[in-house]
């Protein structure tokens, strides 16, 4: 199965791409003090704004940092965000899930409901609160998403456990005298991956943007921070006089965020047979604004 | 029959209560399986024949209630034990085996995983290495040529008739006292029905008490020693396979018998 699965990612050439994006900045992410080749945080006024060149690829911002060696720290922060983040959210709607589809009853209805408060809950205005309290951090935007939105992993698994539970085999292991926790972990747990490794992906995708959103607008990662968003705030002053300086973090932005989205797309389009349950992940998944 | 029997029901309800009124899928049923026989439950759709073996598991699922009775299992009433003791009787005293071929396996795992898990299940000391050489064994008893193959295979890769026999290897390997087969051969060709059936009679003379549910009554005639006819959640009918046959006494086993006396 796992075979099949993976010939069927191989071929999907959208999705190969997006992965090797994904694996090109996670390579610079981790490497970033390596490859960079100036100090991020080095401001030197006699070289502020200079155009491309060879000892400054991308030129440098109004401070005189080398745009390149920002740009190579913000991948860090912005997949080390993201994918803590959904790692999270993850650890919190799955098994929250299961536990709502499997027990049932009341335990289900507080739990969905506390999914519904989350999913209905406007991000910004959480952010601002948050914010407000404790002051911005990326940390505490991290937060909010992670309040926030283990929501649609907890209802997506739920509802494929509402389904397991009446199949056959679980009523076949139920009679063959297995424990409840071995029919969750072999029987129930497995047949949830696939939407969720799919939803999981475009997820990411959705975090980064989100982040790097709050962080342009001061709710995030603070200067001189290397992100994006932190980047794109910096830029603004400079946009007609020095464009590049925000083209740069907008475009790093757009490309991890369609590599996520190919690559989850093309997950989704592998891990899950159904055209039906394919465009559940489709709908919700895609990284909107 | 001589020797207490194995399994022995009485007077078993199983109500379902639903918004438009109470379904009786099993009223009042007594059943007696005997060691080293096969008892046939026979009966048309809906007749109540699977609820009935649910019912023995303890496995009724809301809006279902087993509302009275008893089930004697080598001497202890099934109703009486916790769920906890309830697991350990099921897949090691009484195995199962179900209907849908396709749907009651596990599509994340392989069928060497569905035959492990089946006697693992109840001995968490064995070793699927130790197995292997005993699920390659049965696989060809059930009528599964290159074992090697099938038990790597995942139940998407074989087909219904397949999954079918998988089935059954895992109820045989459970070795269990009472095995409960619900329709084990109801999408096979007859060559393989054939291969099933002697199984199941191999089964019944090393001792295994087997309940067989079908329709079928063909299937009937070929292995069964006892018969129930089930009708509307009651037994109508019952006793031995030939006497039944012989002559039958109730309007409902004629009516299910007509199409084999029209082949006659």
């Amino acid at each position: 199965m796992v075979r099949n699965i993976l010939r069927k990612l191989l071929h999907n050439k959208a999705a190969m791409s997006g992965l090797a994006v994904i694996l090109l900045l996670v390579f610079a992410g981790i490497f970033a003090e390596r490859i960079s080749p100036h100090d991020p945080y080095k401001v030197d006024l006699a070289v502020k704004l200079l155009g491309p060149s060879a000892r400054y690829p991308l030129g440098t911002d109004q401070l005189g940092r080398c745009i390149l060696s920002r740009l190579i720290y913000g991948t860090r922060t912005s997949l080390y965000t993201a994918m803590t983040v959904t790692l999270v959210i993850l650890a919190i709607g799955v098994p929250l899930g299961i536990i709502a589809g499997y027990i049932g009853g009341a335990v289900d209805n507080m739990i969905m409901r506390l999914a519904d408060i989350a999913s209905t809950f406007p991000s910004s205005l959480l952010a601002l609160a948050i914010v407000g309290i404790f002051g911005p951090s990326l940390y505490n935007l991290m937060l909010v998403f992670i309040f926030l939105w283990w929501a649609p992993f907890a209802r997506m698994v739920r509802s494929s456990v509402i389904k397991l539970k009446e199949t056959e085999f679980v009523m076949a292991a139920e009679a063959a005298g297995s424990r409840r926790i071995s029919i969750i972990l072999k029987h129930i747990f497995p047949n949830t991956l696939s939407p969720i490794i799919a939803y999981a992906t475009l997820r990411i995708a959705a975090v980064i943007v989100h982040i790097a959103g709050f962080s342009f607008i001061g709710l995030g990662s603070q200067p001189p921070t290397a992100d994006w968003g932190v980047m794109l705030n910096d830029g603004r002053q400079y946009i007609s006089s020095y464009p590049m300086l925000l083209i740069w973090p907008g475009l790093m932005i757009v490309v991890v965020v369609l590599a996520f989205n190919l690559f989850g797309e093309g997950l989704n389009d592998a891990l899950i047979p159904s055209s039906e349950e394919r465009a559940i992940v489709k709908e919700t998944g895609g990284a909107n604004v | 029959m001589s020797e207490t029997p194995v399994l022995q029901i009485r007077s078993l309800k199983t109500y379902f209560y639903t918004k438009n009124g109470v379904v009786k899928a099993v009223d009042g049923v007594d059943l007696d399986v005997g060691k080293g026989r096969i008892t046939a439950l026979v009966g048309g759709s809906g007749s109540g024949k699977s609820m009935l073996s649910m019912s023995v598991m303890n496995l009724v699922e809301k809006p279902g209630r087993i509302i009275d009775g008893q089930v004697w299992l080598n001497g202890r009433d099934l109703r009486t034990l916790s769920e906890k003791e309830l697991k350990d009787v099921r897949g090691k005293e009484i195995a199962m085996i179900f209907q849908e071929p396709t749907s009651a396996m596990n599509p994340v795992l392989k069928v060497k995983n569905h035959l492990f898990e089946a006697v693992h299940t109840h001995d968490k000391k064995l070793r699927m290495r130790d197995k292997l050489d005993e699920f390659r064994d049965v696989l060809l008893r059930v009528g599964l040529g290159n074992p090697d193959k099938i038990l790597e295979s995942y139940p998407f890769e074989l087909s219904g008739g397949m999954c079918q026999r998988v089935m059954v290897a895992m109820g045989i390997v459970t070795n269990a006292s009472v095995l409960i087969a619900d329709e084990p051969t109801s999408s096979l060709d007859l060559t393989t029905q054939a291969a099933i059936l002697e199984e199941l009679l191999r089964l019944k003379d090393a001792g295994m008490a087997i309940v067989l549910i079908t329709h079928d009554l063909g299937v009937v005639a070929q292995t069964a020693d006892d018969m129930y006819v089930i009708k509307d959640g009651k037994v109508i009918e019952s006793g031995p396979v030939c006497d039944v046959f012989a002559s039958p006494q109730q309007a409902y086993t004629k009516f299910l018998m007509e199409p084999i006396a029209l082949l006659r």
